[in-house]
């Protein structure tokens, strides 16, 4: 092939401008590498994850006792409202496209994402936004109507006044959206277009599949809520009326705009973390990923029915078409029933090793499995008008957003932390981590369902001291506490790991997928040279070349 | 065991990547950011639908609803669709290599947008004069809210094409390389469906 | 035998749990909705175990013994089509119970002898029996009997035992939402959209409610108490709660006083005697400004009495007099100018 440049890897190290005389500084704030991009996502996503832990802790020291104790009720209601918004926003829906913008163009064979520019500028929109949102603190208040901000109260209608600090949200989330909706472009256009020759669509690792459906996601549903957005601007700040009934504005018209976004958003916050399950799950069993191509097509199933069960949020406004919702967020059971018995068949009759990245995983499965019943309660209108509002809801919330998405996130931690540094987190202190953040996971949640089925509303900074709920409430405080506390051996692991000098192998678990052929951490060009890839294993196929027969055109490898 | 040299993918520059059966790099990233304005206007356009259908009368009686005149939204219309034909006709100019062409349709398009704003802006000075303003109710919120925002859009793409022509006239463009002519021609032709969505919409089914 | 009574054992289990952290509902679309959420919690609990089952089964069974590879298998495609289809039959099932569940719970009765007008407002309740009416002198426009909350003193909304009770729901600034928990059931109260439904109270008794749509600082102070009654007792608290109304401002000893405290006054009364001017003391207790203003009629688009619009509001703790005029019989408004919406009242103008 004509080749008329000088070598390859120098062009992109220049055009990813190392040079030795750069300082460290300059080069990662300059930097285009859409691996570069990537850790500084994961260390500012896990920093707000931090903050918004803080601020849970502050809501469940709280609520451990009926009446008031540290925070009145105005700091209460921004308590809740900036740990929501803050967890969303600045913490999952980043932390995970910080994991597709190291891993995607790794896992498909391209050198970088299509548009590295574009990436650089997304990824900085985070720290300003998460400076502009929590700039509130010292302008006369943050936002303080719930991360849902329902009209009109989020309009300053009523006796509550009004501050900057939903100003502030709405602008902080027009930034977050921008950079949700470029990232989007990126990933969606690297993955038509940069993927590696014999890298088809359907040798893709699921990992990949999730970014590329949780991409239309973002690309399709946010831009609903940048309009959402900008509407409540206009009202709070120039007069408008679309959702200020005092002047001919729909009051539940908020809802639906928000909604459309955010129902879709929660897919957005689940499907890459199901992804990295579903990687993770195939490398520590052994076997390949049961039913791949059914993976693929419940992916996509449950990102388009996500686009038609919005109003679940709303049925006890009296204002919805309760039938056809109810149905479209039953039938989403079944795309997802179908990837948990893959992954279990993935696991069985396998080769299970318990690397902390796999303990994860399984402990995902539970937590998920918990989280996706018990939103099948509120599908039903009838069950929900019961149980909407209350402490039921933030139960589901939490068993899927935590219990799913971040153990997802530290499964993937675990499981690419070679990959990025060289060097396996260490086991004991891994395993340490997982099972204090899984006890004290479930005592803060758990009963959480139980205070729901006993009436407990949820968004209240004092309670009645009803002997059914104080037990409860303290027991949940405990949890929180420990929560907070199993963080503390992840982040020693972190900080002794990347202290080591030695190397750990650059496949360390014998893994599957392409980002583990290059070395770890890769070069600026990510690949000196790729397989042939005939299946969704490369690896797996190259490791064992001699035992296997491969047809270049299957899309699956396979004994013959 | 056979190899794939890397360097092969690099042959063009990122921009120019073209796939063989596919779409290039650019052009899809153009397409998928024009989905994601489509649905935000989208979500505008279904907030003027909830209001509308739950009004009694529209525009609602009050001195916050002026009168539109649709004769003269439908000669702003005739300035954006014709903007859009010679937009094309500049498309169509560079894909036979004539560049001289291709700079004097472009600025034909450029004008013809910048006169669409003009008229725009001078509706907008009546409506206002006669009490219409976004506080002034309802209707002059999802008024000012769902046009301001395509005189915007409009706006970018003028000063998109306005880029375009110059680099035009620098030669940058040949009949091979000119993915960014493409580029702008979809984003054009993107903000004249809008208007005629908005133009049905808010003038003619009212 | 011995699998017999292990899966009794589970049942039994199961049943249990289903009762864990349950209220007994007191309505009878409380017992449709908790019937069908047992109906969904066994069949949740079962899953629950069998796919809780299979992956601790295979976490343990198939944990590495060898450096053997294990068989590769990719997929099986008919275990795909059972595995979608089976789902895809019991959420269906439970759609349709769901539907029928919802006809009963959302039934509307022909003719309901009681209508609770609700009326939600920062930071209370106010709750109108419809056609209730209160026996005025004749010169005075006809009300309802409306029981009004304030954050002291929570409204009680009397209900009758067994019978269909036609409830309406709205708010006045922001979206609130009526909920009782025994009562398994919640509705919003929305600005600008009325909301109705039906319900029917199985046992006599006092249960408490509060609103489930955060609504601002005291969202949670919300709360109100129904007390559901027999149908004579009804009737008799009826004609007790009207003569109070139609008297002023009942059981209140010092009803030319009103204090100011966490954005409330301590009441939403206040009477004069007619045709005399009279003092009005005001207690603001907190340093947040208010005032009181008094208007001509039955809210504030009447027109004011005093004090004038461009009077500033006070800060407390402060003690001031409004001087009224002579007034002619009927009911006047108040409200503080600062916070009409969650303080606001009726001054009272009665010969006695």
């Amino acid at each position: 092939m004509a080749i008329t440049q000088a070598r390859p890897e120098a062009a992109a190290d220049a055009a990813h401008g190392i040079s030795p005389r750069r300082h460290p500084i300059a080069v990662w704030l300059t930097t285009t590498d859409h691996k570069k991009i990537g850790i500084m996502y994961l260390v500012n996503s896990y920093f707000w994850f931090g903050v918004a832990g803080l601020l849970a802790v502050f809501v469940r020291a709280e609520l451990a006792q009926p009446g008031t104790q540290f925070f009145g009720e105005e700091r209460y209601n921004q308590l809740f409202t900036m740990h929501g918004t803050t967890m969303i926003f600045l913490f999952v829906i980043p932390i995970l496209a910080g994991f597709g913008n190291y891993i995607v163009p790794l896992q498909i064979g391209a050198l970088d994402m299509a548009f590295p520019r574009v990436n650089a500028l997304s990824f900085w929109m985070l720290p300003l936004a998460g400076i502009v949102l929590y700039s509130s603190y010292l302008l006369g208040g943050p936002a303080d109507a719930g991360w849902t901000e329902y009209a009109p109260l989020s309009e300053g209608v009523g006796a509550q006044g009004n501050s900057i600090g939903i100003d502030l949200w709405i602008i902080a989330l027009l930034l977050v959206g921008t950079a949700s909706i470029l990232g989007a472009v990126n990933f969606i256009t690297t993955i038509f277009n940069m993927r590696a020759p014999g890298m088809t669509m359907f040798r893709m690792p699921l990992f990949t599949w999730t970014i590329l459906v949780t991409s239309l996601l973002v690309l399709l549903a946010t831009p609903v809520f940048t309009s959402a957005l900008v509407m409540l601007l206009i009202d709070r700040n120039l007069g408008g009326s679309f959702f200020n009934p005092a002047n001919g504005g729909i009051a539940v018209l908020w809802q639906n705009v928000f909604w459309f976004y955010s129902h879709p958003a929660v897919y957005v916050m689940v499907l890459p973390g199901m992804g990295i399950i579903s990687d993770v799950l195939p490398v520590f069993s052994r076997k390949p990923l049961f039913g791949y191509k059914a993976f693929v097509f419940a992916t996509a199933g449950i990102g388009a029915l996500g686009f038609s069960v919005w109003a679940h949020h709303m049925f006890v406004t009296g204002q919805v078409l309760l039938p056809f919702f109810s149905i479209m967020t039953f039938l989403i059971a079944v795309p997802t029933g179908v990837k948990f018995f893959n992954w279990i068949a993935t696991m069985v009759k396998g080769e299970i090793t318990f690397s902390t990245a796999m303990l994860f995983a399984v402990g995902f499965l539970t937590m998920f499995l918990i989280g996706g019943i018990d939103g099948v309660f509120l599908a039903s209108p009838p069950v929900d008008f019961a149980l909407t509002e209350t402490y039921w809801v933030v139960a589901h919330i939490h068993y899927v957003l935590f219990g799913g998405s971040v153990f997802a996130v530290y499964a993937g931690f675990y499981y690419w932390f070679p990959k990025f540094s060289g060097r396996k987190l260490k086991e004991g202190l891994g395993k340490l981590h997982f099972w204090l953040q899984f006890i004290g996971f479930n005592m803060t949640f758990f009963s959480m369902h139980i205070l729901g089925l006993l009436g407990m509303p949820r968004r209240i900074q004092d309670y009645a001291p009803l002997k059914d709920w104080v037990g409860l409430n303290q027991f949940q405080t405990a949890g929180a506490l420990l929560i907070a506390l199993s963080t503390a051996p992840f982040l020693a692991n972190v900080v002794m790991t990347l202290r080591r000098k030695d190397r750990d192998p650059e496949d360390p678990w014998e893994a599957n997928t392409l980002e583990w052929y290059t070395t770890s951490p890769p070069p600026a060009h990510n690949f000196d040279s790729l397989p042939e890839i005939h299946s969704e294993r490369p690896l797996f196929d190259l490791r064992h070349a001699d035992e296997l027969t491969v047809d270049p055109d299957a899309t699956t490898t396979g004994a013959r | 065991m056979a190899v794939a040299d890397t360097a092969a993918l690099d042959e063009h520059p990122a921009e120019e990547h073209h796939k063989p059966g596919g779409i290039s790099t650019s052009l899809l990233g153009m397409v998928l950011f024009i989905a994601s304005e489509v649905m935000f206007f989208g979500g505008l356009f279904g907030a003027y639908f909830t209001i509308r259908s739950a009004a009694t009368s529209w525009p609602p009686e009050g001195a916050g609803s002026a009168h539109l005149e649709t004769w003269y939204a439908a000669i702003l219309t005739t300035v954006l669709v014709t903007s859009s034909v010679t937009m094309q006709l500049g498309v169509w100019a560079i894909r036979r290599n004539d560049q001289r062409k291709l700079v004097m349709w472009l600025a034909i398009s450029m004008l013809l947008g910048v006169a669409f704003l003009c008229g725009q802006a001078y509706e907008y000075s009546k409506l206002i004069g006669e009490g219409m303003t976004l506080s002034s109710g309802v209707f002059g919120s999802t008024f000012f809210t769902l046009t301001g925002f395509h005189g915007a859009h409009v706006a970018g793409g003028a000063a998109f094409i306005l880029i375009v022509l110059l680099r035009a006239r620098s030669g940058q463009f040949t009949a091979r390389y000119h993915d960014t002519v493409e580029m702008a021609s979809y984003y054009w032709h993107f903000v004249d469906v809008v208007w005629l969505g908005l133009f049905s919409t808010i003038y003619l089914l009212r | 035998m011995r699998r017999a009574r292990l899966i009794g054992t589970v049942v039994v289990a199961v049943l249990v749990l289903a009762g864990c952290g349950s209220l007994t509902p007191v309505t009878e679309q409380g017992r449709d909705i908790h019937n069908l959420y047992n109906v969904l919690f066994v069949v949740a609990a079962v899953i629950f175990v069998l796919v809780e089952a299979a992956i601790v089964f295979a976490v343990f069974r198939y944990r590495r013994r060898s450096d053997m590879l294990p068989p590769q298998f990719h997929g099986n495609n008919l275990l795909e089509i059972v595995w979608t289809v089976v789902p895809l039959l019991i959420v269906a099932t439970l759609f349709v119970l769901t539907w029928g569940v919802l006809a009963r719970v959302d039934a509307r009765a022909d003719n309901p002898r009681v209508t609770v007008n609700v009326v939600g407002f920062q930071w209370q309740w106010q709750f109108t029996y419809q056609g209730e009416r209160v026996p005025l002198p004749a010169d005075q426009p006809p009300e309802d009997l409306t029981i009004k909350g304030t954050i002291a003193k929570p409204p009680v909304m009397y209900l009758p035992v067994g019978e269909p009770i036609r409830f309406t729901t709205e708010a006045q600034d922001v979206i609130h939402s009526f909920y009782v928990r025994e009562f398994l059931f919640k509705r919003d109260a929305f600005p600008g959209h009325l909301n109705t439904f039906d319900i029917t109270v199985t046992k006599p008794g006092d249960y408490g409610g509060q609103c489930t749509e955060y609504c601002g600082l005291a969202h949670q102070a919300m709360r109100f108490t129904v007390r559901a009654v027999s149908r004579p007792q009804f009737e008799a608290w009826l004609v007790k709660a009207k003569k109070e109304a139609a008297s002023g401002c009942p059981a209140d000893p010092n009803p030319r006083a009103i204090a100011a405290k966490n954005i409330s006054f301590d009441k939403n009364c206040l009477a004069g005697p007619v045709n005399r001017p009279f003092e009005i003391s005001f207690d603001n207790q907190e340093g947040v400004p208010h005032n009181v203003a008094f208007f001509e009629g039955k809210d504030a688009d009447a027109p004011r009495i005093l004090p004038q619009p461009d009077t500033p509001l006070f800060p407390g703790p402060k003690t001031t007099t409004y001087k009224l005029p002579a007034l002619k019989s009927g009911s006047y408004f108040f409200h503080c100018d600062a916070h009409p919406g969650a303080m606001q009242g009726q001054l009272v103008v009665r010969s006695k």
